[in-house]
């Protein structure tokens, strides 16, 4: 991958600064300066329906600092994309209206009771005297279920920890302990229903200690797209087709696929007694919690172009095209999808 | 019986007793003063109403009855001549003109000319170069491509650029011919100049459709640059000094008149007047050395040799390069760091012509060319500290290009004073090189330390493709107010074992309603099996050209069109024609794509999908007199639909094309008082350029699980609409120029002082959204180009 570093655009452009240009600023048509009614939301079985609205901002209006005070917005961005509080939400299951949302604080609007299940299709229409009308919909996909979890190619790395220790007679190296680096692939099994274009999210996470979970981080792309290697020796970035684990299942549509991770996982351990203390050869124990997601189209696409957003501003690639992120809301922007979990969660153990 | 029989044999031996001989006059239409062949000159006989154009090598050949005939010779800016004979076997007639642009009479249209009101060829405009050089340009650097882009139906997309989008069409879509070569990169700097040298041009024609069947490749355009051969009676030549470039040019006889040569050089040298400046910035930076710079250069030459009116042999060679530079040197105490960057990109084109007449009517044309785009970057960096050993050194690099040679054989033929016969064919082989990247890193971390060494390579493999054509035109009448050109080209392109192929049916005619107007109409069917990747509206070297694939299959287009066209008191052609062209399988870069990104194949970065162009263009041209120039008005709109699966763009929704625009007004005008001084002006008005910017920003879907197992998401994502969203504010400009000449001794030098932006309209080059000294968002515009005076001195003998 070419690295155009700051420097040698700097460089690059040091000619363009010696021609003769001028900056102002422009006034945009009323056309561009109106906001507009942000609605956004993820339909699962496992939670009460709701959405949240927002209003989107135009690229020059007032910074948040001059909202008048103790205006609040979102927990990220309090004031910068304030909340809507005051719109009528309806609720359309299967094109028959079910309920109006209550609004519950914070721009969220939650059903007090129903929860989305496979094959409802599922339409919400927002209304605000300012923003105007919006709506979107989405139905719910099927469940996927883990067929499997397993491991394979288990390989394991170690280095001694060295602490030197000084004194008035001098500097000694004493071996204070090991790290060990386990290397394996984590297979993820799984059939996808056929005769149905189908999407997937999928997301790995560890145990650091109990009941506390962190994300693994991984990448899709070698797995879908065998093609395209990342160069992370240049750019640690991955691929930006998969940034959010998402994939599709035309490479396997109708047939069982086994998703091969190459994971690691790592411990550090003390040992004072010995300068070259035993290095145990089973992994430390780690329990794995993996979420196969099916979900809808919509939301699918919503993630591919995140990622692509994502991508395009990480390589700070000046000559990428601009991204436009997927919304399914009519009249507005934003994203409602649905999405149906399976779960396994599985520890790490030595390969046989 | 017997009478009627007698009678009737009567009549047939006295019709064939009456029947005329039929003879061929042919030769050659020259410049008298300087041996040049005249392109397109008039050759019409007065007794018979029938005549021709000479082909582009000067040639004519003209079937006529015997007897005593008369035929006119005329060409713009030339005194025409008539020349009587007695016609009564094939005769060799080589013609030489005076040149005179004072003269009122029609020289421009000429009867018969191809162009213009009489011809059967539409679409397709003829500026004189003189003409095209007299337009006042940036910096005072006259450019026949930045003229051309004044013309109705030809926009040159960003401020300053010598980009090409005619007729809705992308920049690639053109075919650029020197000297009948493929070009395929015309711009220097970014498009602000192109890579011909007005003073080594005779001759230039834009076909924008009814495309001829000798013409194929490109969907939207031709532009057909004829390069001269040299004067054949003395030497002769001009020195220019500009503002930023220099400009030599040399011709004449060698060793003989039949033997000319002419060799055309330009170089700029803004890197050389930027080195004070950047003194100081050295100066201001604390750096050790810091030295940058942009040059270009032009090499132009030519060498022909006439063994004999039947045969001539012609070399011409062009070779152009343009090349950004840094270096940046910085000490500290025993440590260094050194960077430097290097872009380079140039075209390489060669070609070796034979010409040889058969008998008297049939021409040929046999030609063997190779030509060459390619692309450099790099960039590298070195630290090092000698005293530690710590080293680090990386590099990146990144290669494209693309190689062609071709042979073919073109000829003339006419078959008989109705029909003038055109027919070729030929082969080109193509090398692609899409595009490669080559990284190393190396480090040494010195006080014995290991280090570590990192390469990699990526990119697109190189790519082979053989192409072959062959096409048959007939440009022919049907009495006096028909006239047409029929013609087929047939092509056919083999990339990695895929055959493309296609025959496509080309047709011009002309209905003549009275003798001052007339109608035509025309159809051409057009295939392209070249792409041209480009990022963003602005032509730079980043360009990729790529073959099609077996997945990537070729671009077609049909365009058809329709006009009016009018001559006013032999003074103003005027001609109003509008056009349809749909086009398919045109590419575009996907969203958040890049070519940068060679982890991936190009083929993976873009989409295919279709589009469509229409419009109408209104032009009022007078091309002799002390006056000259034109009016052009172009109503145009372009439309691109991506919406295949899986390759949708703008989310399967039809969109504006990058360069559509609504309204283009262009009015150039110049004046010549007296042989001493003569002025220019160019007023240029359009509606905006289309542009994907994000008007509104907005908060995400929450719950995105993020590093730390948080809930998090991304923030202020960009809204678009939709592709090409945001139109440019309304571009107008008015450049002003004079020229002061004098004869010397030994020559005449001019004084030329020009205007550029006369009256400092601050027109948008870039816009984009910003935060002002206040931290408050605005949306920024940049303007390269406010108003710039130039000035530069011209000595030609």
């Amino acid at each position: 991958m070419f690295i155009v570093s700051k420097k040698s655009l700097f460089a690059i452009l040091i000619f363009a600064l010696l021609c003769t240009g001028c900056e102002n600023t422009l006034s945009l048509p009323d056309e561009y300066m109106q906001p507009l009614l942000v609605m956004n939301g993820l339909f699962t079985p496992d939670s009460l329906l709701e959405v949240q609205l927002t209003r989107s901002r135009s690229i020059n209006e007032v910074p948040e600092s001059t909202l008048p005070p103790g205006y609040y917005g979102s927990p990220v961005n309090p004031g910068k994309y304030p909340p809507v509080e005051d719109a009528e939400v309806r609720l359309y299951v299967d094109d028959v209206l079910r309920e109006t949302l209550p609004h519950v604080g914070n721009g969220v609007y939650r059903s007090a009771s129903f929860r989305p299940a496979e094959g409802q299709r599922i339409r919400v229409e927002a209304e605000n005297a300012a923003l105007g009308s919006v709506s979107g919909g989405t139905a719910l996909p099927r469940t996927v279920p883990i067929d499997s979890v397993t491991f394979g190619n288990m390989s394991l790395a170690y280095s001694y920890n060295i602490q030197t220790e000084c004194s008035a007679d001098g500097c000694v190296d004493d071996t204070v302990g090991y790290s060990i680096d386990y290397e394996y692939d984590l297979r993820i099994r799984f059939t996808d229903p056929a005769g149905e274009q189908n999407y997937y999210c999928l997301q790995v996470e560890r145990e650091e200690y109990e009941d506390y979970w962190v994300k693994e981080h991984f990448d899709l792309a070698p797995v879908f797209d065998p093609g395209s290697e990342a160069l992370d020796e240049f750019v640690d970035v991955g691929n930006a087709d998969y940034y959010y684990n998402q994939f599709d299942d035309e490479l396997f549509d109708g047939k069982a696929f086994t998703i091969a991770l190459p994971m690691y996982l790592s411990g550090n351990y003390v040992d004072l007694t010995a300068d070259t203390p035993g290095i145990p050869s089973e992994p430390p124990v780690r329990r794995l919690r993996i979420t196969l997601q099916s979900i809808s189209r919509d939301y699918y696409l919503y993630l591919k172009t995140m990622g692509q957003l994502v991508g395009s501003s990480l390589l700070n690639d000046l000559f990428a095209e601009p991204v436009q992120v997927y919304n399914n809301i009519e009249g507005g922007i934003g994203i409602v999808g649905g999405c149906r979990a399976s779960t396994a969660e599985v520890t790490v153990e030595a390969a046989e | 019986m017997r009478v009627f029989l007698l009678t009737f044999c009567l009549c047939v031996v006295g019709m064939a007793g009456l029947r005329a001989e039929q003879y061929t006059v042919s030769g050659y239409v020259s410049d008298r003063a300087t041996g040049e062949s005249l392109i397109s000159a008039s050759v019409f006989d007065l007794a018979s109403g029938k005549g021709m154009v000479t082909n582009p090598y000067g040639f004519y050949s003209l079937t006529l009855p015997g007897g005593t005939v008369r035929l006119r010779y005329s060409y713009v800016g030339y005194a025409p001549q008539v020349v009587e004979l007695r016609l009564d076997r094939d005769t060799v007639l080589n013609v030489s003109l005076d040149e005179d642009n004072l003269l009122q009479e029609v020289t421009v249209t000429g009867h018969n000319a191809d162009l213009g009101l009489q011809g059967a060829q539409m679409s397709a405009v003829e500026v004189p170069v003189a003409q095209l050089k007299a337009v006042p340009a940036l910096l005072g650097e006259t450019d026949v491509v930045k003229a051309l882009q004044l013309m109705p139906g030809v926009q040159e997309g960003t401020e300053g650029s010598a980009g090409f989008y005619v007729r809705g069409g992308g920049p690639d879509e053109n075919l650029f011919l020197l000297d009948g070569v493929p070009v395929y990169n015309i711009n220097h700097l970014g498009g602000f100049f192109s890579v011909f040298n007005g003073d080594a041009v005779k001759n230039v024609t834009l076909y924008k459709g009814g495309f001829p069947a000798r013409f194929g490749g490109r969907l939207s355009s031709v532009l057909d640059v004829r390069m001269k051969d040299g004067n054949n009676q003395r030497l002769a030549g001009s020195v220019s000094v500009g503002l930023i470039s220099a400009k030599l040019n040399l011709e004449g006889p060698l060793f003989s008149p039949n033997t000319t040569f002419n060799i055309s050089a330009r170089r700029t040298y803004f890197d050389v007047l930027a080195q004070p400046v950047l003194w100081v910035m050295k100066k201001q930076e604390d750096y050790d050395r810091l030295s940058a710079g942009y040059y270009f250069y032009d090499l132009n030459a030519k060498v022909s040799h006439r063994f004999s009116d039947r045969d001539r042999l012609y070399l011409s060679f062009y070779m152009g390069d343009d090349a950004v530079y840094t270096r940046m040197k910085d000490e500290w105490g025993s440590s260094t760091d050194e960077m430097r960057v290097d872009w380079g990109w140039g075209n390489l084109v060669g070609a070796l012509r034979w010409n040889h007449v058969f008998g008297n009517k049939l021409f040929m044309n046999a030609t063997a060319t190779y030509t060459q785009y390619r692309f450099n970057m790099d960039n590298r960096y070195r630290e090092e500290s000698p005293g530690s050993g710590y080293l680090y050194e990386a590099s990146a690099g990144y290669r494209s290009g693309i190689h062609d040679w071709t042979a073919k054989a073109d000829f003339d033929y006419a078959l008989a004073s109705s029909h003038n016969l055109k027919f070729g064919a030929g082969y080109t082989a193509h090398l692609f090189r899409p595009g490669v990247s080559a990284a190393r890193m190396e480090e040494n971390a010195g006080d014995g330390l290991p280090g570590d060494r990192l390469e990699t390579e990526t990119g697109d493999e190189n790519v082979f493709a053989h192409e072959v054509f062959a096409y048959a035109e007939d440009n022919f009448s049907i009495g006096r107010l028909l006239k047409a050109n029929a013609g087929l080209h047939y092509s056919a392109f083999v990339v990695q074992g895929k055959l493309y192929h296609s025959l496509q049916p080309r047709l011009s005619a002309r209905l003549l309603i009275t003798d001052d107007l007339s109608f035509k109409a025309g159809y051409a069917y057009m295939n392209q099996y070249v792409h041209m990747l480009s990022n963003n509206g602005i032509n730079l070297p980043t360009d990729l050209w790529v073959p099609v694939t077996r997945r990537i299959e070729p671009m077609k287009a049909h365009q058809v069109s329709a006009g009016f066209f009018y001559n006013l008191l032999d003074l103003l052609d005027l001609s109003v024609e509008a056009y349809y062209k749909p086009m398919d399988n045109l590419i575009e870069y996907k969203d958040g794509a890049s070519f940068l990104a060679t982890g991936t194949g190009w083929e993976d970065k873009v989409s295919v999908g279709r589009g469509w162009a229409y419009g109408v263009e209104l032009l009022v041209q007078k091309s002799v007199g002390n006056t000259t120039g034109w009016v052009g008005y172009t109503w145009s709109k372009s439309d691109r639909l991506f919406d295949r699966p899986g390759q949708e763009l703008n989310f399967g929704r039809v969109f504006p094309a990058k360069y559509d625009r609504r309204h283009d007004v262009s009015v150039v005008v110049s004046h010549k008082f007296s042989e001493r001084f003569d002025i220019s002006g160019t007023w240029v008005f359009s509606t905006g350029n289309a542009a994907t910017l994000n008007m509104q920003t907005y908060d995400p879907l929450p719950g995105f699980v993020d590093d730390n197992g948080e809930i998090g998401y991304e923030s202020d994502v960009p809204y678009i609409a939709q592709r090409n969203n945001f139109r440019y504010p309304a571009y107008h400009r008015l450049d002003l120029g004079v020229n002061f000449h004098k004869k010397k001794k030994r020559g005449t030098r001019t004084w030329n002082i020009s205007v550029y932006n006369a009256y400092n309209s601050m027109n948008p080059f870039l816009i984009y959204p910003d935060t002002d000294q206040q931290g408050r968002p605005v949306l920024t515009k940049l303007t390269l180009f406010p108003i710039i005076p130039s000035v530069s001195y011209t000595f030609k003998w």
